[in-house]
């Protein structure tokens, strides 16, 4: 934290290189929690860098009064949103990987589980698909990123009783998508 | 107790985000219902599932092109005023040394150098030509008070005296201190009040509304019976005034042929065909403004040509000075106008007093043509127009040249662009204006309130 208020003013006093550590610092947590909100690498890697460049040319406007990770995942998450709303995935996830080769990070060395988890993977990212942008960006926020009601609510600016309730249906209708994957498990 | 599956409680429960009391809620009813039980379990395991997703990792570092992007986003945005970020004085010098800032700083301190000459110039000729300037019935009255306040030393409380500083009706100065207040630090109106102050001690000399250099007092010439002639409506504000060689009118001469004044000007010469037309006498009668050396009246439609050349052939910075009723200010027609021209401006690149009202705009001369056109056309609202090319003006060649420099440094794309970028495509139409930059008309409009009533 007092690491990012030091690059932060490093970076107002003329020191570009200094917002290039934040960057590097957030850029992959940032770009995996809107993988899971686009569903779109190409869309997520869109959003991630825009967020950046948005973050740099108003960062002397960010006021401090929270942590500047939250106030980027502000920015990204709701360019995310707003993305979603305006285009529907053209490429998902799933896609991608097909079409470029890409392949997520995963640790599992025998074949037979890679395989057992890529379909449950492939299930999860389905069912996140099917949900609408809000539930997305708060069950993601909070599963995928570990973030507290508090933080969720200062990033989509929404009362901390509203994610609550949001959170709760979100994992409801996932529950219910992923009914029988659950079973298994 | 909501039903069980609704109960947001559950879940705020797995996430431990429940104060101790209701928490005790939550535990007391998994205690007693199984469905609940269930639906934790359930909860809970979506979470694992969710939380055990693979890792997505970009496999580049972002950060140099990030920089990049936020150049040329902040180019994009002002193509011609990039505002660094900061904060300290190294920002700040960086954003005085914009090219903007130069060349606009360089037009104001140009603008207030040629004020300063002029009003010594106008103090040394006296009082005879300013009397000459005046409407008749404003002449006669003002030589009584010269006089009269020669001969009792109490100039300041003499008819004549009065009805030669008109100043806006106190309702219309409320509605343009409203402006000044809503949009301009209360520095500028705290200067605006300070001057009209000053013009209740007429006996110091003091110019009415005036600001910065045209606010000084008259100390130089102390004892010239022309220092009482200052408060003909001529400087009340403090107008830039042009000398005799840089008047619209003496330029149009050289450029277009010998022109004419009104009023207690010389008479027309036969061979002004530009002018001719503004010098004709009108049945509404002539509106003052023989100040300026260019005058239009009611209804006159000559101004435009002499507008049109002016325009064409000065090609740089123009200085359009605009007499303005008090009507027109409240009903904020100049700025109806220029929004109607398309024509807009920088907050910044206007200064608004109660008497004074300054505003810096960049537009295609087509559009500064119409605009001047429709100024002429309104002499119900403006009551006089007058064209120059402003002193000091900013080279076109430079600014073009500046533009194409930014033209050039944008056309070596370091960055892939990427499709189905919205705002990658908006930048890229900004870069290509950038490259092929459109001439611009850089023209100051100086607009003065003038009370028709009191003329």
């Amino acid at each position: 934290m007092n690491d990012d208020i030091q690059l932060i003013d490093e970076t107002l006093a003329g020191n570009s290189e200094a917002f290039g550590r934040l960057v590097q610092k957030y850029q992959d947590r940032l770009y995996n929690t809107v993988v899971h909100v686009t569903g779109n690498v190409e869309d997520a890697k869109d959003v991630v860098q825009d967020a950046f460049v948005q973050a740099f040319v108003k960062l002397d406007s960010f006021k401090r009064s929270s942590a500047f990770y939250t106030w980027l995942y502000r920015i990204a998450i709701n360019a995310a949103i707003s993305r979603q709303r305006i285009k529907r995935p053209t490429c998902s996830i799933e896609h991608a990987r097909e079409m470029s080769g890409f392949e997520p990070v995963g640790n599992e060395d025998d074949p037979g589980e890679t395989l057992l988890r890529d379909e449950l993977c492939r299930e999860v990212r389905r069912a996140m698909d099917r949900l609408d942008e809000e539930h997305r960006a708060v069950i993601v926020l909070r599963e995928i990123d570990g973030c507290c009601y508090e933080t969720i609510a200062e990033i989509l600016d929404l009362p901390i009783g509203t994610v609550r309730s949001r959170l709760h249906r979100a994992r409801l209708r996932l529950r219910d998508e992923l009914k029988q994957v659950l079973v298994d498990k | 107790m909501k039903n069980v599956t609704e109960n947001e409680l559950l879940s705020a429960y797995l996430d431990g985000e429940l104060a101790a009391e209701e928490q005790a809620e939550v535990e007391r009813l998994l205690a007693e219902s199984q469905e609940a039980r269930q639906l934790l379990d359930q909860l809970r395991t979506l979470g694992s599932t969710l939380r055990s997703m693979p890792q997505h990792k970009l496999d580049e570092d972002l950060s140099r092109r990030v920089l990049e992007l936020a150049e040329r986003q902040s180019i994009a945005v002002e193509p011609q005023y990039v505002q660094p970020a900061g904060k300290g004085w190294a920002a700040t010098m960086r954003r005085f040394l914009t090219p903007r800032a130069l060349a606009w700083s360089s037009l104001a301190v140009a603008v207030a150098v040629m004020l300063t000459v002029l009003d010594r110039g106008e103090l040394r000729r006296g009082a005879d030509k300013k009397i000459a300037m005046a409407p008749p019935e404003i002449t006669l009255e003002r030589e009584a008070g010269v006089a009269g306040g020669l001969a009792t030393g109490d100039a300041p409380d003499h008819p004549g005296h009065r009805s030669a500083m008109p100043r806006p009706p106190d309702e219309v100065r409320e509605d343009l201190d409203g402006i000044v207040e809503a949009e301009y630090p209360a520095k500028a109106k705290e200067e605006a009040r300070e001057a009209d102050e000053h013009r209740a001690e007429p006996s110091e000399g003091v110019m009415f509304g005036a600001t910065g250099v045209a606010g000084a007092k008259r100390s130089d010439a102390p004892d010239h019976p022309a220092s009482d002639a200052l408060d003909h409506p001529g400087h009340r504000f403090a107008l830039p005034r042009p000398p005799a060689d840089r008047t619209a009118e003496s330029l149009l001469r050289t450029k277009a042929g010998p022109s004419r004044k009104s009023g207690a000007a010389a008479a027309p010469p036969a061979d002004a065909p530009v002018m001719e037309k503004l010098a004709e006498p009108s049945s509404s009668g002539m509106k003052r403004s023989a100040q300026n050396g260019m005058v239009t009246k009611p209804g006159d439609r000559g101004i435009r040509k002499s507008n049109d050349k002016m325009i064409k052939q000065q090609g740089g910075v123009l200085l359009v000075r605009c007499d303005v009723s008090p009507q027109a200010v409240k009903d904020q027609a100049f700025d109806k106008l220029l929004v109607s021209n398309h024509i807009t401006w920088k907050k910044k690149d206007r200064t608004q007093t109660a008497a004074l009202d300054v505003i810096y705009v960049e537009a295609t001369p087509a559009q500064i043509e119409t605009a001047i056109s429709q100024l002429a056309a309104q002499p119900e609202q403006f009551l006089s127009v007058s064209v120059e090319p402003a002193p000091g003006e900013v080279s076109q060649q430079n600014l073009s040249r500046f533009n194409r420099s930014r033209g050039r440094q944008q056309s070596q794309p370091r960055l892939k662009q990427r499709a189905g970028s919205a705002q990658m495509k908006q930048s890229q139409v900004e870069q290509d204006q950038l490259r092929h930059p459109v001439t611009k008309c850089q023209t100051l409009f100086v607009l003065r309130v003038v009370d028709v009533k009191q003329d």
